[in-house]
């Protein structure tokens, strides 16, 4: 996997770039927008992560360049303006995930890895499949219904959305910021453990009485949901 | 307005008290005139009086009585004065010349005594008495203008004083009228600014009075305080600005730390709990930034509606298993409301009230919307005392002196930059027991 990052402040460029080594990333790694666009347009990357703000060619600026000249690499904006004005302008631009600065590497991670594994030519949500299955844990989005082999377990609307969250992309590591982006629809951080309630609540109803748990929290980072053991 | 008011308004006591002073003046200055002028009057009555006795009197010592008589008569007959009247009885009373038709009862007889009396026709008159020889009696009298001059002169005196005490009672009250528009357009601004609105400036007239003098120092002074407050905002959030920065810098040296491997459990640990103050403290800088945005208006007031029952019954799904944890409850009572704003912006500012009523309160949390869209956030705990209510909103400021509960007094704030971002207002009122933080709606 390739992944492209155009970030001007050395320290982050180098501090994204090991990290992305480490985790096993092929990366190129620029310092200016212009070099950015170059490289963007010209060669072919499973992903680039751009900051926004860019000397010479802006950050909005490439996305959209690139859009326009159909290249649907996934992008993943990289910002210090984390208000809900520049969120939603970075989205509109076209990118796919929208990460404010300061930001965590298992953030970071976890969001790259959720873009790179995302089934391409869509936009991830509009998955035409109506069921999904990991292991024994069966849910159906139009019946809205969800099993755990013979048992049916009821869920709040809110529940429901978060474990479909969690099984569209089960065996990855799922931030608790996403978790709130991708269920919530309002940007906002919470000051307390306002997710982790759910997830206990959600994952009481789920991994009661089985005899292999499924919902496995991954310390300072998230959620995965998923059979094997970390 | 209240009576007790207009009594203590400088405006009413200078309306009431200008007119009497100006009457009792130009009382004091006008009774020295009036009084010479009567002195002056009866002065030529007496001259008139005293010249006519005298020719009487040389007549008697030169014809005796009879003489007496005949002038009397000659002068009556003549009527070269109409205004004179005489009168000589005998020592029985009986009548023997004159014009009167008795001697008048007021009038005592005693030789050279000066008396006033009423003639026949009623007139005002004046005159002066003599002892003739062999106890007869002259009175020497002529009717005096005094009486009709005297009533005119305090009609016209008491017009004057009248009609001066209403031009200038009616001038007093136009002026203060006027002035105390003024000064209320004054201390609604005054008051504007007070309540946080420190670009706000008093207006100045175009006359350029005193008064305008004044509030051009009052605004200079306005300037001065805005430009403090402003440093002192600038300071707070260039500090947050800034630090963000290093602190970034050792959070990312930090979170590569704890990605290598081989670290020990004890180190991991320790690096993750430095990790999480560092967020701390970096989502305070946020929440700070964030605060200093919405007081400067940097976020747009934006023409969408959104449906607040839905948001705050949204901010209540996320937190009703958050207060069910704690063994408290969320109970919710929501009209539907349209309103103007910011759905996200909306979103925080209850997520705020019910983070804070959850934190503080220890207790069930009831949320109420109206229909006329005002929003109360009640908890049942111990409150807060009355004296700090207002004070409760106030950037890095805590009710708890202890300080043992979370939080370091910005998410009250933000809510009250919130509400007030979108023309509505945040108060707070014991609900005894517990606090009630109510949302109302601007006009």
């Amino acid at each position: 996997m390739r992944v492209l990052i155009v970030e001007d402040d050395r320290h982050t460029r180098e501090f994204i770039e090991r990290a992305l080594r480490e985790s096993g990333y092929t990366v190129d790694a620029v310092g200016n927008g212009r070099d950015g666009l170059f490289l963007a347009t010209t060669e072919a990357f499973d992903l680039v992560v751009l900051d926004r703000m860019l000397p010479t060619v802006d950050g909005l600026t490439i996305l959209r360049t690139l859009r326009a000249s159909k290249i649907t690499t996934p992008v993943l904006i990289l910002s210090a303006l984390g208000d809900v004005d520049d969120r939603v302008d970075g989205l509109r631009a076209g990118s796919d995930d929208y990460l404010v600065k300061p930001f965590a590497l298992a953030e970071l991670l976890a969001r790259i890895e959720a873009l790179l594994r995302r089934p391409r030519g869509g936009d991830g949500t509009s998955g035409e499949t109506t069921q999904l299955r990991v292991a024994d844990l069966e849910l159906d989005r139009l019946k809205r219904s969800v099993r755990r082999g013979e048992r049916r377990i009821d869920l709040q609307p809110k529940e429901f959305q978060l474990l479909e969250y969690l099984m569209r992309h089960h065996d990855q590591v799922v931030t608790r910021s996403m978790l709130l982006e991708a269920v919530w629809d309002y940007h906002f951080d919470p000051k307390t453990n306002v997710i982790d309630v759910h997830i206990s609540n959600l994952r009481q109803k789920i991994d009661k009485d089985a005899t292999v748990a499924l919902i496995h929290t991954v310390r300072g980072v998230g959620y995965r949901l998923g059979l094997e053991v970390d | 307005m209240q009576r007790r008011q207009y009594r203590r308004s400088a405006f009413f006591r200078f309306a009431v008290a200008l007119p009497l002073l100006l009457a009792a003046l130009s009382g004091v200055l006008l009774w020295p005139i009036y009084r010479e002028a009567v002195d002056h009057i009866r002065e030529q009555v007496h001259a008139a009086i005293e010249r006519d006795s005298w020719d009487l009197e040389v007549e008697f010592h030169e014809h005796g009585i009879d003489g007496l008589i005949d002038a009397i008569e000659q002068r009556l007959a003549r009527q070269l004065d109409p205004s004179t009247l005489y009168l000589l009885i005998d020592a029985d009373g009986a009548i023997l010349a004159g014009s009167m038709a008795q001697w008048p009862i007021s009038v005592t007889r005693e030789d050279r005594a000066w008396a006033e009396f009423t003639a026949d026709d009623g007139e005002h008159a004046e005159g002066q008495v003599f002892g003739l020889f062999g106890q007869r009696w002259l009175l020497v009298g002529r009717r005096s203008p005094l009486a009709s001059f005297d009533r005119s002169l305090a009609l016209q005196l008491g017009w004057t004083v009248l009609a001066m005490f209403t031009l200038s009672a009616l001038a007093a009250t136009w002026f203060s009228a006027r002035l105390r528009r003024r000064l209320r357009g004054l201390a609604l601004d005054a008051e504007a600014i007070r309540a946080g609105d420190l670009a706000r400036r008093l207006l100045i007239s175009p006359h350029q009075d005193e008064i305008d003098d004044l509030a051009e120092r009052f605004n200079r002074t306005f300037a001065d305080l805005e430009r403090l407050v402003d440093g002192a905002r600038q300071v707070s959030n260039h500090l947050a600005h800034d630090l963000r920065r290093p602190l970034q810098a050792a959070r990312q040296h930090l979170d590569e730390l704890a990605h290598r491997s081989g670290l020990d459990g004890a180190a991991r640990l320790a690096i993750e709990s430095s990790l999480s103050e560092i967020d701390q403290l970096l989502g305070t800088f946020a929440a700070l930034l964030r605060l200093a945005k919405l007081q400067a208006g940097g976020f747009e007031r934006g023409g969408d509606y959104c449906e607040l029952d839905r948001v705050v019954a949204d901010a209540i799904e996320l937190y009703t298993p958050v207060a069910a944890a704690a063994g408290h409850s969320l109970r919710a009572e929501l009209q539907p409301v349209r309103i103007r704003g910011d759905r996200h912006l909306w979103f925080q500012l209850v997520q705020n009230l019910i983070e804070n009523a959850l934190n503080h309160g220890h207790s069930d949390v009831d949320v109420r919307l109206d229909a006329d869209g005002e929003l109360c956030v009640r908890d049942h705990g111990p409150g807060v005392p009355e004296e700090l209510l207002t004070r409760l909103g106030e950037r890095f400021f805590r009710a708890d002196p202890a300080r043992s509960t979370p939080g370091i007094g910005i998410g009250l704030a933000l809510a009250r930059a919130i509400a007030q971002h979108h023309g509505a207002t945040l108060r707070f009122e014991n609900a005894a027991p517990g606090l009630r933080a109510r949302v109302s709606p601007g006009k």
